[in-house]
């Protein structure tokens, strides 16, 4: 496997993940708008934060409405996280490598890209951004399903699935961040009894609420989604499984040396964290030292194989 | 019948399905018949299937204009064209012997020149050809051969004879286009597909697989093969990918490999370097090393040609082969096969002037308005003039050109090419045609030779050019076995 070509499977499957988190995300707060009681202000800059692109909303979209924010993750192609730019970033990394993955992959994430090329511009109502956004994850887990079931474990398929973990890893560690703090302003005020639904709906833009229930099997708190989203062993959306993973495949890539290393140290930063006490301000700061974990194996990886 | 062939006429010119009296030939009866019982509303269904299946199976190719590059819908026409098998094995047979010829010549260029000595090929045409490699001389490639993979344009004239129109020995493209030309047919008339014997395509990559390993200086291990591609801003891009995806061979760039002290090439992969054996390579010449070509190249790896030459990687085509890829060596083609091969050309050239001969010069340039002027080295239509269609100013822009340089041009009768049913607006018009058959050379005279080819269409009426890059489309082509008399089942 030519060390390019690594690279360019790695960010594809980075890119890939990021779209379909990202419609998951948009998806599951549409959902939440809708259980919430109506005069309830939502803040949309929290999707934004939750990406990490605040200065470049600012500096481009003159409010926080619904309909910028929409934009913004979704069509906007000057956003590189936007869906449609994770989208064409995915298939122009895939261009080059298009021979080392099933060719359905290659039709499928090129159909996806079309759709969202067409289609990322009618989200401003509710009803056909839901369809568009379950169209995105849709095709995402189809393009996984293809990856399992048709391509050999070999170092293509290290490379896409390596990148596939990293990203669900981070992103998943986002979404917990935007949510834990501060989306219902004060845990005392009438809201409260939305805070349920709030980690209900944390649950289901990761497809987790279901497993949850069945494994937890206690009542939906902020606590305990947390723990479960971060350190379950056996749901594959959480940071820790999603690790383990990163970790498989790269024990069967040569030498791993220092990235193996970088994933030891962000188990241990999960291992030693009392989980069920972070809350607030301090489970913000946790997330954040997760997700610098999380950029060190990438820098490792990078440094190691994508030298060329 | 129905609208699609209602009123189809091409006076004046073969057509690849009708005949002179509006009856479908053999080999399109089926086609003819079929096609003949859709509404219009079925046709454009079928047509829109088409459309949206070479969308969303990605296949484009890039075009070059001042906007940057375009990455663009491949365009194909859904009416398929046919020639029958029997015809297409004696065109088989002229194909084969031609580059079975060309490699004979390259071979001899870099070695003896016994061609020239023995006066059949003008030296001072050797001496002005830019695509002679003085580097390549004395190198002995494996099994002697140059052209391994040769792309043929074929027409047809109004009597429906087939003439070869050039050989591209350097980097021909379109063999992609062909299979998947046939995937997507496939999609929208599956029910053709059942119930006539039309021959397959798709071995293509198999039997250029085997020609490749076939080459590697180690054959005790399995070879490693990479295609070398300049990159994605390549027009055929598209089909770099797809033919290293078929062939299970490495895609890589120059930047990739690189030629260690051993004489040897390696690819930088995450398990370190691996040897490289046998390099299909679609970049041209002049970048593929700057230690000997251009020094300005970034597409190509230093130290290839040392590699090479050293025999311990084969190349493909090998490098200088493109000196027979010249349309004056293409005149003396009928020679060159008399010459090594001791035959007549089963296959015809089209009548050429050469320029560089004083009376055939006066005589092109005495009827630039009814002639072809084709530069020597360049493809993909680019710099030539057709007479008929130019204005006095570019006619006479040439006929400077020409004696200026006299030895860069030749020059053909415009040709009434062939015609194949096109669909325009739901209805079946009259297209001019060309086609372009892969020629894969093995040594001891073999040569694979694809089912048929790429058949490039003018989608403009009347219009000549063919390239994709300028405005022309694609058919499916389909080599149909011949009713052999009775319904034996």
């Amino acid at each position: 496997m030519l060390s390019r070509l690594a690279q360019n499977l790695f960010w594809t499957g980075r890119y890939l993940e990021r779209a379909e988190s990202t419609a998951r995300l948009i998806n599951a707060t549409t959902l939440l708008l809708l259980d919430m009681p109506r005069q309830t202000e939502f803040d949309w800059r929290a999707l934004v934060e939750i990406v990490g692109a605040d200065d470049a909303f600012a500096q481009r979209y003159p409010d926080d409405s619904e309909a910028s924010v929409m934009r913004f993750l979704v069509a906007d192609r000057m956003h590189p996280s936007s869906i449609a730019s994770a989208l064409a970033m995915a298939r122009e990394n895939l261009r080059s490598a298009r021979d080392l993955v099933p060719r359905e992959v290659w039709e499928e994430i090129n159909g996806l890209h079309l759709f969202i090329a067409d289609e990322g511009q009618h989200i401003e109502r509710r009803l056909a951004r839901s369809r568009v956004m379950e169209r995105v994850v849709h095709s995402a887990r189809q393009i996984a399903g293809m990856i399992e079931s048709g391509m050999s474990r070999d170092a293509a398929y290290d490379m896409l699935t390596l990148g596939l973990s990293l990203e669900r890893a981070d992103m998943t560690t986002r979404i917990i961040d935007v949510r834990s703090s501060d989306l219902l302003v004060d845990e005392n005020s009438d809201l409260r009894p939305y805070q349920t639904v709030q980690w209900i709906s944390v649950l289901k833009s990761l497809s987790a609420f279901q497993m949850y229930r069945r494994h937890v099997r206690v009542r939906v708190t902020g606590p305990g989604v947390v723990r479960f989203l971060l350190a379950d062993t056996a749901f594959p959306r959480s940071v820790r499984f999603c690790l383990q993973r990163a970790s498989q495949r790269l024990s069967r890539l040569p030498a791993p040396g220092r990235c193996s290393a970088s994933i030891d140290a962000a188990m241990h930063v999960l291992g030693d964290a009392d989980l069920s006490t972070l809350k607030g301000h301090r489970l913000s700061e946790f997330l954040d030292r997760i997700q610098i974990e999380l950029n060190g194996i990438n820098n490792a990886i990078q440094d190691r194989y994508f030298q060329h | 019948m129905n609208q699609l062939w209602q009123d189809y006429r091409s006076p004046g010119f073969f057509d690849e399905v009708f005949d002179d009296s509006g009856q479908p030939r053999p080999a399109a009866n089926a086609l003819v018949r079929y096609l003949g019982e859709f509404s219009t509303q079925e046709i454009d269904s079928r047509r829109m299937a088409a459309d949206l299946s070479i969308k969303s199976m990605g296949i484009t190719f890039t075009v070059y204009s001042d906007a940057g590059m375009i990455d663009r819908a491949w365009p194909f026409d859904v009416l398929p064209r046919t020639i029958g098998r029997r015809e297409w094995d004696r065109v088989r047979e002229g194909l084969q012997q031609r580059v079975t010829a060309l490699n004979l010549f390259i071979a001899d260029l870099y070695g003896k020149q016994q061609i020239i000595k023995d006066g059949v090929f003008p030296r001072e045409v050797l001496a002005q050809s830019v695509n002679f490699r003085p580097e390549c001389v004395g190198v002995r490639p494996p099994g002697d051969i140059w052209a391994h993979i040769c792309g043929s344009d074929l027409v047809r004239d109004g009597a429906g004879d087939f003439y070869v129109l050039e050989d591209n020995l350097r980097v021909p493209s379109g063999v992609s286009y062909m299979v998947e030309n046939r995937l997507v047919s496939k999609r929208v008339f599956p029910e053709l597909f059942a119930q006539s014997d039309i021959l397959p395509v798709d071995d293509y990559a198999s039997e250029l697989l085997d020609s490749l390993n076939a080459l590697s200086p180690r054959q005790d291990v399995t070879p490693n093969v990479a295609l070398l591609t300049p990159g994605v801003f390549n027009s055929a891009f598209f089909e770099h990918v797809w033919l290293a995806g078929q062939m299970g061979a490495e895609l890589v760039q120059g930047s990739d490999l690189y030629v260690d002290s051993d004489d040897c090439v390696y690819s930088r992969t995450i398990f370190g370097p691996q040897r490289v054996d046998v390099i299909y390579r679609r970049v041209d010449d002049a970048f593929i090393d700057p230690e000997v070509f251009r020094a300005d190249s970034v597409l190509g790896t230093p130290g290839l040609m040392r590699a090479w030459r050293a025999g311990n990687v084969a190349i493909a085509n090998a490098p200088g082969a493109g000196v027979a890829d010249d349309k004056v060596v293409y005149a003396f083609v009928p020679q060159i096969i008399r010459y090594y091969l001791d035959q007549d050309a089963k296959l015809p050239n089209v009548p050429s002037w050469l320029c560089m001969e004083d009376t055939q010069r006066d005589h092109v340039l005495a009827n630039l308005d009814s002639l072809v002027v084709k530069p020597a080295n360049e493809s993909g239509g680019y710099g030539m003039l057709i007479g008929p269609r130019a204005t006095p100013g570019e006619r006479d822009q040439f006929a400077q050109l020409i004696r200026r340089n006299p030895r860069n041009y030749i020059a053909q009768p415009t040709l009434a090419l062939s015609t194949a049913p096109t669909l325009i607006e739901n209805t079946a018009r009259p297209r001019h045609v060309d086609l372009r058959p892969f020629i894969v050379s093995r040594p001891h005279n073999d040569a694979f030779v694809t089912m048929g080819g790429l058949t490039r269409v003018a989608l403009r009426e009347g219009s000549l050019v063919v390239n994709s890059s300028q405005g022309g489309g694609s058919k499916d082509t389909w080599i149909v076995e011949d009713d052999l008399g009775g319904n034996e089942g």
